[in-house]
């Protein structure tokens, strides 16, 4: 009967510790995440995390992880008004993020690349590339350490036609910039940002050798 | 013991696993402690479907979740969705979608449940329903926009001026020859521009007879117009028919160069950009003259219109969201040509003048529901203009000071109310050259209006607009009181059927007044029923009737010096009809392109008319198709527009019936190309844009000679279009 009752405070002991475990959670979601590909399933993944920022309260990265999920969603789809929708989503989860914790330079790369993502058509160009290069340029000032900013900057550039001043060649540098920081970045917690080494990866191994 | 119970489903199972597989006894222990606990610790299933209060639509994506847990799922593209919990007793269960209000429900039990949901919009989302009768906006993001504002640039035809552009939408005349905005049967004076919120007096460089004048600015400063073709807000007076209102841009955020060379002029713009504010100077100089004597055109150039132009702005933001604006503009010019003079001579057409604007406004949240709205304006306008031997010179000065608060009262109720004072003062000096005859006229008025409006939502399917707008002049020492009203209701997803009335009034132009102090304001009363159905990133409808009554318009004669004389105040009219506007950009795919038609039937007895006939500038239908498409291979968009009209009324002196004749149908197509490519690495805009592709001899109506003073004799004067085809080239280098 004693062990029963040890097996028992045993049981419900681990059952809290795990229920309360945000960051076991976490990892486990932003792995799912990273390795998902289908709108539907990354959506789900979004919400979770909203659900997690909603019972947590006070953390931001939920919330960031749920903006980059719907981010994430817009990478395999081609329709304006779908991205568009999505990255409606992601802006909303984005502010929430941003509210908790204002001076975090990943929120500001995220802010950048949402931006830049908005570019479905050429006329939107002018506006929303303008407006990405101010977040980068904000999260910059904050910690010029954090590679995601020199890998926006360099697909921002690679994306310009090579009239307007873009072109693989001119993002190279930055490229390679973002991928020597990629190699000494210490992430602050074991659920920080990771995305972005392999897109430089593939990005650096794509540009031929002049 | 606080224990997340409902979390086991999910998070259990690993660690038992780790027991099991560790240790066999535990094993046997743990599988008896679960059958033990079943009846607590049960799994059951909720499932539901979660739809839109409004249109009763399922809604795809919503969250479903426990309280205080990671755990839940999202519906599925029906809004269904199917949960599976641990039940131990009572659990909230939360329904949340963005831009709608979150529901909770509690749930206790140990049965499988069905929850169906329904959700509310949140009245402040943009989703909630918009009175959108008698308006249209260009803008991002509003629901009630029909144009973006890059659409103004990029409608053919338009050559980048903003009114020219709005009469591609239905509710206006095209009136080729006049360049102002004529809506629903109103003539040219009875549209006020307003620069946020403020008057701009003079918002069109001065008109000369029978050429179209453009506008003063340039669309690039602004990010959104507001349109109003009737019914609008008791914020808006001095207007009978239309008030258009343009939002400037606000702090910019790249420093930016851009040089602009036309085929008709260039200009030259600098952005300079500060710690939350901005500085920007524009210069300009236009020249006519290269152009016009390479194009074969209708009109006997003496000087061909030459102007230079400058303007600053300086935008500061502040705490609070608090905005600070400053923009002031300056132009002088000039031109003079020969007319025919309706007895077999010419008369020589010389005018020369400038204006300057200035427009400041502030903007900052007073308390927390309350936000204050400062703005002031000056227009100084100075016109010196021959006809003949008839000098004319005109100083005009008007300054607006306006005052705005916006009280979010809660969520569905919202106050605005404020008030204004402008002052008028006029000075003219009319000489004859050859007899040395002068005239000196000049006056001054102070209009006091005070308004107040509420806006109040019912539900996100029904809101009111009800209103009310005071104004007194002490020119002509009259109160006027002009109650509003406007209703919408949702009757779909995305249809919106709105109502709007009013009563408008104005007082008599300048140009009226220095004839006669004694005339009254005029007065017109709008009907208005609408439809909007669609939203602008796919395809949109609307359509419109309306009746709007005019009472104590202005009645006179010409005099000799052919200028409009006004008696009284004993003219009455109508103008009825019905819009229509279909804009699709879903159909086929990179083409964009919308369609109006007008029907108007509108007579009124006023100036010199001597019985209630259609007037000289309404055309009863009214047709425009504009069409744009982006070329990815040659990265160009391509634009076509095509403006018809029926003929117009006129009057040949001489017969017994009143404007018994009809002049021609008017069409017009023209084209545009805009291509993207740079010039020194700089990202450049190079467009082309041809009026009357199509070579067509328009006659845009027929003129009585009044000029000549004797009202017996006079004759006709066809009106053309100034040039038969106008081609504009232009280059815009952006330097970043």
């Amino acid at each position: 009967m004693k062990t029963f009752a040890i097996l028992i405070l045993t049981l419900l002991t681990s059952y809290s510790a795990m229920a309360a475990d945000y960051e076991s959670v976490m990892k486990q979601t932003i792995g799912e995440m990273y390795q998902s590909q289908e709108a539907n399933k990354l959506e789900n993944i979004a919400a979770k995390f909203f659900r997690i920022g909603e019972t947590e309260k006070n953390k931001w990265l939920p919330y960031y992880y749920a903006a980059y999920s719907y981010v994430s969603i817009t990478y395999h789809i081609e329709d304006g008004e779908t991205i568009d929708k999505y990255l409606d989503k992601a802006q909303q989860m984005l502010e929430k993020a941003m509210a908790l914790n204002p001076n975090e330079s990943e929120n500001h790369v995220l802010q950048g690349l949402i931006h830049s993502m908005r570019i479905t058509n050429p006329m939107r160009g002018m506006k929303y590339s303008a407006l990405s290069n101010e977040a980068l340029e904000k999260a910059e000032s904050l910690n010029p350490e954090n590679p995601r900013i020199w890998l926006c900057k360099a697909q921002n550039i690679y994306y310009t036609p090579a009239m307007f001043g873009g072109g693989a060649e001119k993002a190279k540098p930055l490229y390679k910039k973002a991928a020597d920081l990629f190699d000494t970045f210490e992430p602050q917690n074991g659920i920080w940002p990771q995305w972005g080494k392999e897109m430089v990866e593939n990005q650096l191994a794509s540009i031929p050798e002049e | 013991m606080p224990v997340k119970c409902h979390n086991l489903q999910s998070k259990v199972q690993p660690p038992i696993y780790c027991i099991m597989s560790s240790n066999v006894k535990s094993l046997i222990l743990a599988v008896s402690f679960f059958v033990y606990l079943q009846p607590v610790l049960s799994q059951i299933v909720v499932s539901g479907h979660v739809t839109d209060k409004r249109t009763g639509e399922g809604l795809p994506g919503a969250n479903v979740y426990v309280k205080d847990s990671y755990d839940g799922t999202i519906t599925d593209e029906k809004g269904l969705y199917k949960l599976e919990i641990q039940n131990s007793g009572e659990i909230i269960l939360i329904f949340s979608f963005v831009g709608y209000q979150s529901v909770e429900k509690s749930l206790s039990g140990t049965d499988n449940a069905t929850i169906d949901v329904q959700l509310s919009e949140s009245i402040t989302s943009l989703n909630a329903v918009t009175i959108t009768a008698g308006s249209f906006e260009a803008g991002d993001k509003k629901r009630a926009a029909v144009m973006d504002p890059m659409d103004i640039y990029t409608t053919a035809g338009s050559l980048g001026d903003i009114g020219t552009a709005l009469k591609t939408l239905p509710g206006t005349q095209v009136a080729a020859d006049d360049g102002r905005l004529l809506v629903r049967g109103g003539d040219a004076s009875e549209t006020r521009v307003l620069m946020d919120g403020v008057l701009a007096a003079k918002p069109y460089y001065s008109k000369v007879p029978d050429l179209p004048t453009r506008g003063r600015f340039s669309p690039s400063l602004f990010e959104g117009t507001f349109f109003s073709t009737g019914g609008y807000s008791a914020e808006f007076g001095q207007a009978l028919s239309s008030v258009l209102v343009l939002e400037s841009q606000d702090v910019a955020t790249e420093e930016l160069t851009s040089v602009s060379l036309m085929s008709i002029g260039g200009e030259l713009a600098n952005t300079w950009v500060g710690d939350n504010r901005s500085f920007s100077a524009t210069g300009g100089y236009f020249n006519f003259g290269p152009y016009n004597s390479l194009v074969k055109n209708h009109m006997d150039w003496e000087d061909h219109v030459e102007a230079v132009n400058a303007n600053i702005s300086y935008r500061q933001q502040g705490d609070k969201g608090s905005l600070f604006k400053f923009f002031a503009s300056g132009d002088y010019g000039g031109q003079s040509f020969r007319v025919p003079d309706g007895t077999g001579g010419d008369l020589m057409i010389d005018e020369d003048g400038g204006n300057i604007y200035a427009n400041s406004t502030y903007h900052r949240s007073i308390t927390d529901k309350t936000l204050m709205k400062l703005g002031a304006s000056y227009t100084f306008d100075d016109q010196d203009f021959r006809a003949g031997i008839h000098n004319q010179q005109t100083g005009e000065g008007v300054s607006e000071a306006k005052v705005k608060l916006i009280s979010q009262i809660n969520g569905r109720f919202k106050l605005t109310y404020g008030g204004a004072w402008q002052r008028t003062s006029f000075d003219e000096t009319y000489k004859q050259s050859e007899s040395g005859f002068s005239i000196n006229a000049n006056f001054s008025d102070n209009l006091y209006s005070a308004f107040s409006e509420a806006e109040w939502r019912l539900n996100s399917r029904l809101a009111f607009r009800p209103g009310l707008r005071y104004e007194y002049s002490t020119q002509s020492n009259e109160k006027a009181l002009s109650p509003r009203a406007a209703m919408a209701f949702a009757a779909g997803k995305n249809t919106t059927v709105s109502l709007a009335w009013g009563h408008f009034f104005q007082t008599a132009q300048s140009d009226f007044l220095k004839y006669n102090r004694d005339i009254k304001m005029q007065k017109s009363e709008h009907f208005i029923v609408g439809l909007q159905s669609g939203s602008l990133a796919t395809r949109l409808f609307r359509t419109e009737a309306y009746f709007k009554d005019y009472s104590g318009l202005i009645t006179g004669e010409y005099n000799d010096f052919g200028e409009f004389v006004p008696m009284a105040n004993q003219g009455s009219g109508y103008a009825k009809g019905i819009d229509f506007f279909y804009r699709d950009k879903t159909l086929i795919e990179n083409l964009d392109f919308w369609v109006s038609y007008s029907y108007i039937d509108s007579e009124r007895k006023f100036m010199d008319y001597h019985k209630k006939v259609t007037p000289e500038f309404i055309a009863p239908h009214t047709f425009s198709l504009v069409a744009k498409q982006f070329v990815s291979p040659i990265r160009s968009q391509v634009g076509l527009t095509w403006m018809w009209n029926s003929g117009r009324p006129y009057h040949i002196p001489g017969d017994d019936n009143f404007m018994a004749h009809t002049s021609p149908n008017y069409s017009d197509v023209g084209a545009n190309i805009s291509y993207l490519t740079s010039l020194f690495g700089q990202f450049t805009i190079v467009h082309l844009s041809i009026s009357n592709v199509l070579g067509r001899e328009n006659i845009l109506g027929y003129r009585r000679v009044s000029l000549s003073g004797d009202s017996e004799n006079a004759s006709l004067i066809t009106i053309k279009p100034d040039v038969k085809q106008f081609i504009f080239l232009g280059v815009f280098i952006s330097i970043n």
